[in-house]
C-alpha cells in the first residue's frame, strides 16, 4: 500500500472515538501525520471536533503526538474541543499535557 | 484529512472481562455464603466488612471494566450496608433477604453480560428502590419495620473524620490499558471521595520515545491526585484495589485540620507513607473496606486460561503414551550392551509420571464450589415448602477435576432438590413420627481410591417400596415383587419415572431422575440408593477423580489387550480346579470362602481367546460399586499409566468400556467399564 499523501499538512482533524480500542488504528494514523510533517513545521491546529469520546490511553496517545510534533518543530494546539471530549480530558489530568486552552 | 471512524477490537477486551465476572461470580457466592449462614442473625463487623468488601468488589469492578448498569444495585447496597456498618441505622433480619435479592439481580445482570441472558429491568428497579427505602427508614429514629430497641441501643455514628489534604502517586502497571481497566472510572470514584471542588489530577509522561515506537496500547503515563478528603486511607485504598500493587501507588497524607488539637504536641510522622494497593492491606483482612482474598487464595496465585491447562494434560498425556512406546522399544534390548539407555529410561517414566501428577493437580478444585450453592438453594425450597431443614455438608475441600465439577452441579442440585421435596417430611408430619421437626440433609464427599463419592443423605421417610413398584407398573417398566430393594430403588432412575402425587416446581416432573443417571454415568459416575423406610434416604454419586489418565492393569486376551482400572483390582490368581464352581449354571471361583462370577472377556466382547479354560488363565479378581467379580485374561502384561481418549468421539460407544487408550506400540486398547461389563455377564 502506497504511503498516505495529506492535502492538508498543517491542520489536522481527528475524528470518532479516541479511545484504547482504537489505540493502534490511531497510532499508525497519527505515526502517518507525523512522518508527512515538513521538518520546522511551524504551528498546527489538532482539531478535535469531530471526537466522540476519549478515554486515558486516547489522551496519552494524543499527548505523545503533541510531544513528537514538538520535537519536530511545531506548535500544536488543540482546537475545538467538544465540550464533554474537553471535561474528560480535565478529569484524566491530560489538560496540562494538552495544552487545553481555557474554554471561551 | 480525517482518520476513519471504524471500530477496530485492537485490544481483546473479552479476555479481561472474564477475569472481572469471574471475580464477581466468587463475590456474589461469597456474599451469599455468609448471608445464609447467618439465618436472622445481625452479622458480626467481620461478617458484615466481608459483605461489604464483596459489593464493593463488584461495584468497583464493574466500573472499572465499564458495566455500569451493575453498578446501581451494587451503589444502594454498598450504601446500606456502609450504614449497618457504621451503625448509623439498625439491622433487621429482614435485610437479609434483601440483600440476597440484590445478589441475584447482580447475578441476573452478570448472566445479562456474560451468557447474554435477558435482565428483567423491573427486579433491578424494584430491589434498587426497596434498597434504598431501607436506607432512607433506617436513617430516622425510629424506622419503621426495624425494632425501637435496636435503634435505641445501637451506638451512636462513628466520629466522622476531619478534613486532610492527600497527595497520591500512582504509577500504574503498562498493561493497564491492555488489560481494560478505564483509569476514568478510578479518577471519578477517587473524586468522589474529595470535598467539592477539592479534587487534581494531573498526568505526567514518564518517557517521550518517537511516535513510531511506541506501543498505543502501552502505559507510559503516571498520576498524581491532590484532594481534600475525609474518607479514610482504607476508601482510597479500596478505589485502586483491582489495578494497584504496594509499589505502585503512594499515598501522603497531611495533618488533619483539626483546631481541637494541642499545640505543641508531636505531629505523627509525616511524609510518603508505604504501601498501599490490594497486597498492602489484605493482610488485614477485617479492616473496614479492606480488600480481602478469598478462602485459601494466595498471593502466589493466579488465573489461568482452562483451555491453556487442557492444553498442558493432552500434552503430559502424549508424552506418557512416547515414554509408554519408548520403554516397550527398550524392552527388547540388551540390558547390558544398552545399560545407560535403560537408566535413562527408567528416570524419564520417574519424571513424567511426577509431571503428570503436577499437570492434572492444576485441574483439581475443590468441591465446595459446588456444595456453596446448596445452603441458598436449600433456603429457598424450604421456605417454599414450609419445611425446616438443617443442611450439613462435609469434606468441602475434596478435591475433583474441574471438568467433572462442573458436570456433577446439576445432577446433585437435582437430587437436593428431590430430597426436599420428596424425602423430608413437614415439621407436623415429623413431630408425629416422633422426629425433630428439623429435618436434616447432609452433604459429604471424600475420596475411596481413585474415586470421588459424594453422598446426598437425608433423614425424612425413606423411599417406598410399595409406591415405586406401583408407579413402575403403571408406566410400564419392567418390574417385580421379586427385586430387591437395591433393584426397586433403581427403577426411579427410569425416564418418565415420577411418584410425586402432584408435578411441583420443584422436582416433581417426571423427569429429572433418568437424566441425572445419564449425567453421572456420561463422567464415568454410578448413582447408589440406600434408603430405610422412615428413617431416610442416601443417595451416593462416585466419580473417576480425573476423566484424563488412570492406573491400569493390561491383560491380555488372544490378539487383543484390555486396561482394567487399577483402582478396582483386588488380586490376580492362577485358580486350581478345586477353586472352580458352577452355581446355577454359571462358573464362579471360590476365593476365601467367597464365590466369585467368572467373566470371561473372550465371551462377552466375542474374541479367539487362547485360553477358554479359567484353570489354564489369570483371574483377575475385581470389585466396582460393591460388586465383586474375576475376569478371565490370558496374561498379565504391565501396570501402567493410561490416557483416556474418548471412544465415543472417534468411533461409537462400545459396551462395556469406558474410554479407550493407545498403547506404547501404537495399538488402541479398551479400558473396561467393570459395572458395565457384570452387567452385560448377568444377560450371557
Amino acid at each position: 500500500m502506497g504511503k498516505k499523501v495529506f492535502v492538508n499538512k498543517a491542520n489536522i482533524t481527528l475524528e470518532g472515538p479516541f479511545t484504547v480500542e482504537r489505540a493502534k488504528e490511531l497510532h499508525l494514523l497519527l505515526v502517518e501525520r507525523l512522518d508527512g510533517m515538513p521538518e520546522q513545521a511551524g504551528g498546527g491546529a489538532i482539531d478535535l471536533c469531530r471526537v466522540v469520546d476519549i478515554d486515558a490511553c486516547g489522551c496519552q496517545l494524543l499527548a505523545l503526538f503533541l510531544e513528537n510534533l514538538k520535537r519536530r518543530g511545531a506548535a500544536p494546539m488543540l482546537t475545538a474541543v467538544p465540550p464533554a471530549v474537553r471535561e474528560r480530558i480535565v478529569t484524566l489530568g491530560f489538560g496540562e499535557l494538552l495544552a487545553l486552552q481555557p474554554e471561551p | 484529512m480525517t482518520t476513519p471512524s471504524g471500530e477496530t477490537n485492537s485490544v481483546d477486551l473479552n479476555r479481561f472481562n472474564q477475569v472481572f465476572f469471574e471475580e464477581c461470580a466468587e463475590n456474589l457466592a461469597e456474599m451469599e455464603q455468609i448471608l445464609i449462614s447467618l439465618g436472622d442473625r445481625e452479622p458480626d463487623p467481620e461478617q458484615m466488612n466481608a459483605i461489604f468488601r464483596a459489593a464493593h468488589s463488584i461495584k468497583g469492578g464493574a466500573g472499572i471494566f465499564g458495566f455500569n448498569d451493575m453498578t446501581v444495585v451494587t451503589h444502594v447496597m454498598e450504601s446500606l450496608l456502609d450504614r449497618l456498618r457504621n451503625q448509623e441505622i439498625p439491622f433487621a433480619p429482614e435485610m437479609i433477604d434483601l440483600f440476597l435479592e440484590a445478589g441475584d439481580a447482580i447475578a441476573m445482570q452478570l448472566a445479562g453480560h456474560r451468557e447474554g441472558k435477558a435482565v428483567d429491568q423491573e427486579v433491578i428497579d424494584g430491589v434498587r428502590a426497596r434498597l434504598q427505602q431501607a436506607i432512607d427508614a433506617g436513617g430516622r429514629a425510629t424506622a419503621p419495620g426495624l425494632p425501637a430497641d435496636h435503634a435505641e441501643g445501637a451506638p451512636p455514628p462513628q466520629e466522622e473524620l476531619l478534613p486532610r489534604r492527600c497527595r497520591l502517586a500512582f504509577t500504574p502497571d503498562p498493561e493497564i490499558f491492555a488489560r481494560g481497566i478505564r483509569m476514568e472510572s478510578i479518577i471519578s470514584e477517587l473524586a468522589e471521595l474529595a470535598e467539592p471542588g477539592e479534587f487534581h489530577s494531573s498526568a505526567r509522561l514518564m518517557d517521550v520515545p518517537e511516535l513510531a515506537e511506541v506501543d498505543p496500547e502501552r502505559c507510559l503515563t503516571r498520576w498524581e491526585f491532590t484532594m481534600l478528603t475525609r474518607a479514610s486511607r482504607e476508601q482510597i485504598l479500596d478505589v485502586f484495589m483491582f489495578v494497584a500493587d504496594e509499589e505502585q501507588l503512594q499515598i501522603e497524607e497531611d495533618e488533619p485540620v483539626d483546631r481541637r488539637t494541642p499545640e505543641g504536641e508531636p505531629a505523627p510522622e509525616q511524609g510518603i507513607v508505604p504501601a498501599a494497593g490490594r497486597r498492602a492491606y489484605d493482610s488485614n483482612e477485617t479492616a473496614p473496606g479492606a480488600f480481602g482474598r478469598r478462602g485459601n487464595e494466595t498471593e502466589a496465585s493466579f488465573r489461568v486460561n482452562v483451555t491453556k491447562v487442557d492444553q498442558l494434560v493432552n500434552q503430559v498425556g502424549e508424552l506418557l503414551i512416547t515414554q509408554a512406546m519408548l520403554s516397550q522399544i527398550a524392552v527388547g534390548l540388551d540390558p547390558i550392551l544398552h545399560e545407560t539407555l535403560q537408566r535413562g529410561l527408567v528416570q524419564l517414566e520417574r519424571n513424567t509420571r511426577d509431571l503428570q501428577g503436577s499437570v492434572m493437580s492444576i485441574r483439581l478444585v475443590p468441591i465446595s464450589i459446588v456444595f456453596n450453592r446448596f445452603p441458598r438453594l436449600v433456603r429457598d425450597i424450604a421456605a417454599k415448602l414450609g419445611k425446616q431443614v438443617e443442611l450439613k455438608t462435609t469434606g468441602d475441600s475434596t478435591e475433583l477435576d474441574r471438568g467433572l465439577i462442573e458436570k456433577i452441579a446439576d445432577p446433585l442440585g437435582h437430587l437436593v432438590r428431590n430430597a426436599l421435596d420428596h424425602g423430608l417430611e413437614t415439621p407436623e408430619t415429623r413431630a408425629a413420627c416422633g422426629k425433630n421437626p428439623t429435618g436434616t440433609l447432609q452433604l459429604s464427599a471424600s475420596q475411596v481410591g481413585g474415586r470421588i463419592v459424594i453422598d446426598v443423605i437425608d433423614d425424612g421417610a425413606g423411599l417406598n417400596r410399595e409406591r415405586i413398584l406401583a408407579k413402575a407398573l403403571e408406566c410400564g417398566i419392567p418390574c417385580s415383587e421379586a427385586m430387591s430393594d437395591e433393584e426397586v430403588w433403581q427403577l426411579i432412575f427410569a425416564p418418565g419415572f415420577s411418584t410425586a402425587s402432584e408435578v411441583t416446581d420443584l422436582s416433581g416432573r417426571g423427569v429429572g431422575m433418568d437424566v441425572v443417571i445419564k449425567n453421572v454415568q456420561a463422567i464415568g459416575g454410578r448413582v447408589q440408593i440406600a434408603s430405610e423406610a422412615g428413617k431416610g434416604a442416601r443417595f451416593t454419586i462416585s466419580l473417576p477423580l480425573t476423566l484424563a489418565i488412570l492406573e491400569g492393569l493390561s491383560v491380555a486376551v488372544g490378539e487383543e489387550k484390555f486396561i482394567i482400572p487399577l483402582n478396582v483390582v483386588i488380586e490376580s490368581l492362577q485358580p486350581k480346579p478345586e477353586q472352580l464352581k458352577s452355581v446355577n449354571g454359571r462358573e464362579v471361583v471360590q476365593v476365601r470362602g467367597e464365590y466369585l462370577p467368572i467373566l470371561k472377556l473372550h465371551r462377552i466382547f466375542n474374541l479367539e481367546a487362547e485360553v477358554i479354560e479359567p484353570q489354564r488363565g489369570i483371574l483377575v479378581l475385581v470389585e466396582a460399586d460393591g460388586e465383586r467379580g474375576a475376569i478371565l485374561v490370558d496374561a498379565l502384561l504391565d501396570e501402567q499409566q493410561v490416557v483416556v481418549k474418548s471412544i465415543e468421539t472417534n468411533y461409537r460407544r462400545v459396551e462395556g468400556s469406558a474410554g479407550a487408550t493407545i498403547l506404547g506400540d501404537g495399538r488402541v486398547a479398551l479400558i473396561l467399564d467393570l459395572p458395565e461389563l457384570f452387567t452385560m455377564h448377568k444377560k450371557l
